[in-house]
């Protein structure tokens, strides 16, 4: 996007919430659909007051957070050393790469179902899940970038007489960072969703666990807090992580020269 | 000014060391359908120390497969390849390869830090790294712009920092595969006077690819002219005996490059009816 | 940029599945099938399934709810994205929110919308349409902005209005794009395909993973997993032998 001031970027970006509020407001206060149907937006607020006071909001928060992080920073981590050793050694990355083609189209919410049969129903599953979408994520996306490490730096690094180890190190660790960073963000965006669903599907605490027992128990305000939470929090993780990859790897950003 | 040039082949002579021997070398690629392709044929050349060889052929005639083989980068079909009297055998940092294309630079490393890293993989100390690097900064004219990222800088420059990386390192051998070819006339013109001059100071022994009669001109003692399939790899030779700094704008000069202009096939030559 | 040192593909990737294959029946040996069913195991439930109308009918309904999701996605998708990097303006205003939805799961939206819309096949659309438009827009739209000023020019030079350009020369140009982008949301059609299964739905090959958990059926949580994976690849394949059949001249860069 163009470089405007900063308050007319704000405004920019703030216009279509503001606007989607008010019509919003307009439907709920003129009561042209029913309140179960349509809760007004201070129905909602004060739902989300009541859950704040009581605890459940933050606890519901810290409890879906703690199992992101954890399972995020493993996932990337497995997915980061998989790619690595998989850039070193072509013939087992063309061995493996057909192998994971079809795993795209798997949600990873479908695995909870066998990992609960295997492990049951306690964190650790959860934490199996995330860790696993989270790899998913940014695996596929690490790969794409080992594999496409330029071949003429691996050459003049080469000739300049770099041994096995020392191409590693100089060169595909520092040429994966941008795809590390950009696998890491997706994986951040596959785990938020799983977990989101995943807490929907079967959980007893954390945001997605609002939304269903709204849904349980046909609370429409509880829905609406639910869902703009999951919102909010997908917002700020991903400015969050925009932030951060910004700050750290700005020298990994010359695409390419 | 007396300029002489003699056709005759292997006229390196006998006393002097020779730091680069290709021995009837070729090379075989294999396309999709299986079908084999000899892209390089019976190659025998010899380079002499300190003498500066260019390689001058239109595209697809194999002369950077020919580089990439001395270099080490892919492997000969037949003959040998020796390099001060040993056979290659993959890439080593005596023989330095400054590439056309500048992603050969590291993006994420300042123009000081990649001229430091042939440095750096020797494990040569800190300190000592960073005076031999700014000595080939200052050499190749690169003062101001030490701690910039390659992503800031021209092609001219980024050209001149994988000069100065490939030399900081100092190769008994150059490899030049067309560096200065993505640039702009003016800029070639002052990066040839400059890589000319460079050599002649430094006594380098240089092998260098390149597709422009004039460049080929204006830097070698010994011109070697390949040609694409089916013709004879290497179909002429030339010793050039103009003195440094040469000049184009002569009589010499322009007989020679019409010279090896003939030498050079056009492959549309007659297909174009004129007007 | 070159490709790196040639191994085969298809000898690689077939020893690669084999080393798969065997290991999984190994594990299964190892912790007995009613804990990790094998490969061969997995095959014979399949054929067997394959012969009663429940699995076929089962897969049949995801594969509707996919697809046409992944369709109207796609459409929308490609319509606004053409619109969105045309106008410039339009795109701006439309770019934060499109950011802003694109963090959100769809899946979250999925009890509103049961409320609002009931269990019908709908919603399916509606939220498996959403991820992929979303997704399809925002690259069409970078796609257009990016096409070479010079070969406007060009048209334009030649007499070319501005009608002839947006459909002879601006969307031809987007074309690789649009064809790429479109099979890549090929796999974001089915990231929310299980979970609107298991929440709003009677059938199809997420609510078949989902139960078998309850009747411990890890073999056919198992064949689910493979099932999907299969009705990906089957699709994507479909997908490029279309774009071969109609598109070639597209798939070509500049």
């Amino acid at each position: 996007m163009s470089p405007r001031r900063p308050i007319v970027r704000a405004g920019i970006v703030l216009v279509p919430f503001i606007i989607a509020i008010i019509v919003w407001w307009v439907l709920a206060a003129m009561r042209l659909v029913p309140e179960l149907f349509l809760p007004s937006p201070l129905r909602v607020w004060d739902s989300a007051m009541q859950m704040l006071r009581s605890g459940l909001l933050l606890e519901s928060i810290g409890v879906s957070l703690l199992r992101l992080g954890s399972g995020w920073v493993l996932g990337v981590l497995l997915a980061t050393l998989a790619g690595w050793a998989l850039g070193m050694v072509d013939w087992l990355r063309r061995g493996v790469q057909p192998l994971l083609f079809p795993l795209r189209f798997v949600e990873p919410v479908a695995w909870l179902s066998l990992i609960i049969l295997w492990f049951g129903t306690g964190e650790s599953s959860k934490l199996i899940l995330l860790t696993y979408a989270s790899f998913f994520g940014s695996f596929l996306y690490i790969l794409t970038g080992v594999a496409g490490i330029d071949e003429t730096k691996l050459r003049a690094a080469q000739a300049l007489g770099a041994s096995r180890w020392q191409l590693f190190s100089t060169v595909i660790v520092p040429s994966t960072v941008p795809s590390i960073i950009s696998g890491a963000r997706i994986g951040m965006s596959y785990s938020f969703l799983t977990i989101v669903t995943a807490e929907m599907m079967d959980a007893s605490s954390g945001v997605g666990y609002i939304i269903k027992y709204g849904s349980v128990y046909m609370r429409m305000d509880q829905i609406f807090v639910g869902t703009i939470l999951v919102g909010l929090l997908g917002i700020g993780i991903d400015y969050a992580f925009r932030q951060a990859a910004k700050r750290l790897g700005r020298r990994y950003f010359f695409d390419h020269i | 000014m007396t300029a002489m040039a003699s056709p005759s082949l292997s006229a390196a002579s006998e006393e002097q060391e020779i730091a680069l021997e290709c021995r009837n070398v070729g090379k075989d690629y294999f396309r999709h359908n299986g079908e084999r392709v000899r892209v390089v044929r019976e190659v025998d050349l010899k380079l002499r120390k300190g003498g500066f060889l260019c390689v001058l052929g239109p595209s697809g005639c194999g002369k950077t497969t020919l580089l990439n083989m001395v270099a080490g980068f892919e492997q000969t079909t037949e003959g040998d390849i020796l390099v001060g009297g040993k056979p290659v055998n993959g890439p080593g940092p005596e023989r330095g390869v400054v590439f056309q294309s500048d992603t050969a630079l590291f993006p994420w490393l300042t123009v000081r830090e990649n001229i430091e890293y042939g440095l750096r993989i020797k494990g040569i100390s800190k300190a000592e790294r960073r005076k031999r690097a700014d000595e080939w900064i200052e050499q190749v004219g690169l003062t101001q712009h030490t701690s910039k990222f390659p992503g800031e800088l021209s092609g001219g420059m980024k050209q001149r920092v994988q000069i100065a990386r490939v030399l900081a390192s100092d190769p008994e051998i150059l490899l030049m595969d067309e560096p200065f070819a993505a640039l702009d006339a003016q800029t070639r013109n002052y990066l040839q006077q400059e890589l000319s001059e460079l050599c002649r100071k430094s006594g380098k022994t240089v092998l260098f690819i390149t597709h422009d009669i004039q460049e080929a001109l204006m830097l070698a003692d010994h011109i070697i002219v390949m040609a694409r399939a089916p013709e004879k790899n290497i179909k002429a030779e030339l010793h050039v005996q103009m003195p440094y700094p040469r000049q184009r704008m002569n009589e010499t000069f322009a007989k020679l490059y019409n010279r090896l202009m003939d030498e050079i096939d056009n492959p549309f030559k007659g297909s174009v009816r004129s007007l | 940029m070159k490709t790196r040192k040639v191994t085969r593909w298809k000898p690689a990737a077939l020893l690669g599945s084999l080393a798969f294959a065997v290991l999984w029946q190994l594990a299964a040996w190892i912790s007995g099938p009613a804990f990790l069913p094998g490969p061969v195991a997995v095959i014979k439930l399949f054929f067997v399934q394959l012969t009663t109308p429940g699995y076929l009918g089962t897969v049949l309904a995801s594969y509707q709810r996919v697809l046409v999701g992944w369709g109207i996605g796609s459409l929308v998708g490609m319509v606004g994205g053409i619109l969105m990097g045309r106008y410039a303006s339009l795109g701006q205003f439309l770019y934060s929110p499109i950011q802003f939805f694109r963090v959100i799961p769809a899946i979250a939206i999925v009890p509103i919308l049961v409320i609002w819309l009931g269990v019908g096949e709908t919603i399916k659309y509606v939220i498996i349409g959403y991820g992929v438009a979303l997704v399809v827009a925002v690259n069409i739209a970078d796609a257009v902005q990016r096409v070479a000023q010079v070969r406007l020019q060009a048209a334009r030079s030649m007499g070319a209005g501005p009608i002839r350009i947006f459909w002879g020369v601006l969307v031809p140009s987007v074309m690789p794009e649009v064809l790429k982008g479109v099979r890549g949301s090929l796999a974001f059609a089915f990231m929310s395909i299980v979970g609107i299964e298991t929440l709003a739905a009677q059938d199809g090959v997420g609510k078949m993973i989902w139960n078998a958990r309850v009747l411990h059926q890890t073999d056919v949580a198992i064949l689910g997993i493979v099932t999907l994976g299969l009705m990906g690849v089957l699709a994507d394949l479909l997908v490029q032998a279309l774009f071969r059949l109609f598109g070639y001249r597209f798939m070509m860069r500049r």
